[in-house]
């Protein structure tokens, strides 16, 4: 029985983050969300980050989005292009797939640190991918 | 001195609060008083004052209640009803030797990554940073220079071609060199002015209460 127990388990901790509404002054925008969701899965991590997290993440868009998670909802700026959104998006998703509701926001958490580390390789490989790269990828050195 | 310990403690207890720098938040407030609306990014859940609707051309208004420039490099950044166009800028330059990503009030973006937690920045970065349109001397003052720049400005009405626009307008300076960006034409009271939040005012009004009392207090000793 043990096992039966875990996937139990397991699923419940999977689905305690439902995805929700986008606050209010965000959009779900349909074309900005499938742009970012075919920009992470070009990614090798962006894509597990987006298997492990299917069905619990919502993409929400507002010019100068802060880049949070609340509850399953990203709140993103509204350029699903920008390699600096695709890292974003990557770097939130890792903490949506761990079930972190609440982050500590110390930089120097084993979380905090995997998590902006992942974000600096998945801007480093949108960037290479970028067949335009807007000027600012070369002013970051490669992780 | 009791009540100078009270005070510093309601100084600290303000000036702590909402300082974590957090990526997963709790949601925003169900409901906010009118006037303001629910906000959540990583200092967490608030109500903050409505973005007003009456910046002058050049900038546009931001939840807190103030106006912000609005750079821009082209006419996309800039909606339908205004256009993006060269104008003379006031800048400063600045340090930084932290990070927290890129600056969300401008579309032309630096190298930063996201907006995480801070970063610390080695070595420092010296930049010049837009604050003002220049069209007055005084809008400009030493040793911050006017160099150019893009912003979206408001289409002249009636311009359906986009070639007329409202010339940007600079915002006053203050006393101590900062520019105020509360809306024109806004008092104290209305949606979109003041940067002040109701914790700060109260605060103001319980520091003008204490040294008044403690006026009272000296005068009316023997």
């Amino acid at each position: 029985m043990r096992p039966a127990w875990s996937v139990l388990l397991l699923s419940g901790c999977a689905h305690a983050q439902a995805p929700r509404e986008c606050p209010a002054g965000y959009m779900t925008d349909a074309r900005a969300s499938t742009e970012l969701r075919d920009a992470l899965r070009a990614d090798p991590e962006g894509a597990r980050l987006l298997e492990a997290t299917a069905g619990r993440a919502t993409f929400c868009f507002a010019r100068g989005g802060p880049g949070v998670l609340t509850e399953g909802a990203l709140l993103l700026d509204d350029a699903p292009a920008d390699p600096r959104v695709v890292a974003r998006a990557a770097h939130l998703l890792h903490h949506l797939a761990r079930g972190e509701r609440v982050t500590s926001g110390d930089p120097h958490s084993a979380d905090e640190r995997a998590a902006s580390e992942l974000e600096a390789r998945l801007f480093a490989r949108a960037c290479q991918r970028s067949a335009s790269p807007p000027a600012y990828c070369n002013q970051v050195p490669p992780p | 001195m009791r009540w100078t310990t009270a005070l510093g403690s309601l100084v600290v207890c303000f000036a702590s609060s909402g300082s974590a720098w957090a990526d997963a938040v709790p949601p925003p407030p169900d409901n906010c008083p009118p006037g303001k609306v629910p906000v959540t990014d990583h200092r967490g859940p608030r109500c903050e004052r409505k973005a007003p609707t009456n910046c002058p051309s050049g900038w546009r208004g931001v939840v807190g209640g103030t106006c912000a420039l609005h750079q821009c490099t082209e006419d996309a950044h800039c909606g339908d009803d205004k256009v993006c166009r060269e104008v003379s800028l006031c800048y400063k330059q600045e340090t930084r030797y932290y990070t927290h990503g890129r600056n969300d009030h401008a579309p032309v973006r630096g190298p930063e990554l996201g907006m995480g937690p801070p970063m610390q920045l080695d070595p420092p970065v010296t930049e010049w940073v837009a604050f003002n349109v220049c069209d007055t001397g005084s809008a400009c003052p030493a040793p911050a220079e006017c160099r150019p720049g893009k912003l979206c400005v408001a289409k002249e009405s009636g311009s359906s071609s986009g070639s007329a626009a409202v010339p940007a307008r600079s915002m006053p300076t203050k006393a101590d060199g900062t520019v105020d960006t509360r809306p024109s034409g806004c008092g104290s009271g209305c949606a979109g002015a003041p940067a002040g939040s109701l914790p700060g005012a109260a605060l103001a009004a319980f520091v003008a209460l204490a040294f008044g009392l403690r006026r009272w207090l000296a005068a009316a000793e023997p």
